[in-house]
């Protein structure tokens, strides 16, 4: 492993942000090209070794301490993550790849506004039918966290893989945990988001990993990253001291 | 799993009352748990789906997949007993083993008496004793007058089922009642629509669903409609209800002194727990009389029982001391489960209790 391994998007709306913001913070990342389209340098970083992954990717590579550090959005790493805290830690939120992750309901159901109101819905319907209220969702581990915090039980997580705003009106699930940005989408298919349905106000994060083989020369060279970003890109963070601290609790 | 000479000693003990030996599978469709403990046990459970997309568990423990043949009619309405290895992913942070070995009864159909509650008790602290277990302690309590409590408590019939729902779920009572005295918004619609007649309500809600311009999903709007009219009669309970539920919830005492402490709480609060007091008082004397082990220390405690969602009567743990969420046994009276699996078609009594055979003898696995 190099001194610092640092993964980025590889694709869509969420590299060409994170392209943009190293170009605010005076990086260019020129892609090594060729059948090794997967790596990247930052020429004026020569000590940081960079890798295009998917988002997902870079949540798991991060939780697993496969790579050092990377850019990657919330829902994914809290979703991929039992307990983040324990296995890394949110360095910076870098203001863009916005998303809400939601619980939505069929906004035909007048009497559902809340996630009380969900529990009342969802026991009715056990006793009434002897089946479970069905949650639609790619979001499996979060979903299951936030309906026991909020104390709501009868229900049943139907995995989605795709297009999950559609499965009530395809008649698979009665409620779905999704992302969001406007809500449109969600409308679009004849759903409402709670009022207390908001799971996580997620947005891309500079994220480092507790669980990879740090060395003195890679933190240097992530420190240096941080600093960069907090003059140049107006980011402020104080959450580097915090990081070298954890990393240096779980050492020992 | 090969029987430890403990083992096999605390299920000679259980046998002898047992009646025969049921083997459950050891692989459970995952609908059968889901639909029983609901999703949040899913992190606990040992999951895998087949080619078909059919989801399978291995059993967590011997109470499910028994009361399940019972409740399919496989197993006669009987005593049973039952040892083998159960299977639990542990939580992050734990050394617990995923897979260990799990002694213990399950008895049903006998109506479900005070004096079954203590046998079942002497039994399965006389199985803990026959395995070596020193220095441990007894808790102890009774759903049953936790829902009579709420039956006697100024609450709506939703409250009502919302605070016995709760008492199993980590949001509990407590924290339910908090949340509803924070909120106060109550939305148009229910407001508006809530105050009508059924009839009414139900074409309001119909224009409603139309000027949305949606369709109705998975609910009716009859459905809809009664249930915005009971929101509109459905206040938070009052704060002395919070409060009278907060005190019963805080009870704990010697088991000498627990049927004085809930007489002094019934008095104080005025409420009367009738035949369920009656019930938890001719239990505690049979009890007495049949001086199972380690009773003398016993602790009577009014939220023992909240982790397990299918208890509704009489509930006990053993446990070493300074490991009380380590327990080597639990037990406790599950009267409507085999009416729950089976939709109805199956109505008997049962109570069990289950040894984890790791933590018997002295070091209790550790």
């Amino acid at each position: 492993m190099s001194a610092l391994t640092l993964a980025v998007p590889s694709k869509g709306r969420l590299k060409e942000q994170t392209e943009e913001f190293f170009r605010d913070a005076g990086y260019a990342i020129v892609p090594m090209g060729g059948v090794r389209g997967y790596l990247a340098r930052i020429p004026a970083l020569p000590e940081i070794e960079l890798r295009l992954l998917s988002a997902s990717e870079i949540a798991s590579g991060v939780i697993a301490g496969d790579i050092h550090c990377g850019i990657s959005g919330e829902d994914l790493l809290r979703e991929q993550a039992g307990d983040l805290e324990r296995v890394a830690h949110l360095l910076a939120p870098l203001g863009f790849g916005r998303a809400d992750l939601v619980v939505a309901a069929p906004a035909s159901w007048l009497d559902v506004e809340t996630m009380a109101d969900v529990d009342d819905v969802a026991a009715r319907m056990e006793v009434a039918t002897g089946r479970k209220l069905r949650v639609a969702t790619k979001y499996v581990r979060s979903t299951r966290r936030f309906f026991t915090e909020e104390g709501v039980g009868h229900y049943r997580i139907v995995e989605s893989a795709g297009a999950t705003e559609g499965a009530p009106m395809a008649g698979v699930a009665d409620l779905v945990v999704d992302i969001t940005t406007t809500g449109a989408t969600l409308k679009a298919n004849g759903l409402k988001i709670l009022s207390d349905g908001v799971i996580l106000r997620s947005q891309a994060q500079l994220v480092a990993s507790l669980e990879a083989e740090w060395t003195d020369a890679g933190l240097r060279a992530l420190k240096a990253l941080v600093s960069a970003f907090e003059q140049r890109a107006g980011l402020h963070t104080t959450r580097f001291e915090e990081f070298v601290a954890a990393l240096n609790h779980t050492r020992a | 799993m090969k029987l430890t000479p403990e083992a096999s000693a605390a299920l000679a003990r259980i046998a002898r009352v047992s009646g025969v030996r049921a083997e459950p599978q050891a692989l459970l469709p995952a609908e059968v748990i889901l639909e029983l403990s609901g999703e949040a046990v899913r992190s606990r459970l040992c999951t895998f789906t087949d080619a078909s997309g059919a989801e399978h568990c291995l059993r967590p423990d011997l109470t499910t997949p028994i009361a399940q043949m019972v409740a399919s009619g496989e197993l006669p309405v009987a005593r049973y007993h039952g040892a083998g290895p159960v299977y639990r992913l542990p939580p992050r942070g734990s050394d617990e083993p995923v897979e260990h070995l799990q002694i213990g009864f399950e008895w049903f159909g006998n109506s479900g008496s005070p004096a079954e509650d203590a046998e079942a008790l002497a039994v399965a602290l006389e199985a803990a004793q026959a395995g070596g277990v020193t220095g441990a302690k007894v808790r102890f309590g009774d759903v049953a007058i936790y829902h009579a409590l709420l039956a006697a408590l100024p609450l709506s019939p939703q409250w009502r089922d919302r605070l016995r729902r709760a008492f199993s779920r980590r949001k509990g009572p407590r924290e339910l009642l908090a949340a509803a005295h924070r909120r106060t918004d109550v939305a148009e619609a229910v407001v508006r629509i809530g105050a009508l007649g059924q009839d009414d309500a139900v074409r309001a809600v119909e224009t409603e669903i139309d000027s949305l311009g949606v369709e109705p999903v998975a609910r009716t709007a009859g459905e809809i409609a009664r249930r915005l009219r009971e929101k509109a009669t459905d206040p938070a309970p009052a704060e002395s209800v919070a409060e009278v539920l907060g005190d019963y919830l805080d009870l704990s005492a010697s088991a000498g002194d627990s049927a004085a402490a809930l007489a002094t709480f019934g008095r104080q609060a005025g409420i009367d727990l009738g035949a369920a007091l009656e019930g938890f008082n001719e239990r505690l004397a049979l009890i007495a009389k049949l001086r199972p082990p380690f009773w003398n220390a016993a602790v009577f405690s009014a939220e023992a029982g909240r982790r397990f969602e299918y208890y509704d009567g009489f509930v006990f743990d053993l446990a070493r001391d300074g490991e009380p969420d380590r327990p080597v046994l639990s037990g406790g009276r599950y009267d409507g489960l085999i009416a729950r699996l089976s939709a109805g078609d199956v109505e008997t009594s049962g109570i069990g209790a289950a040894i984890r055979a790791d933590r018997l003898g002295r070091g209790g696995g550790r």
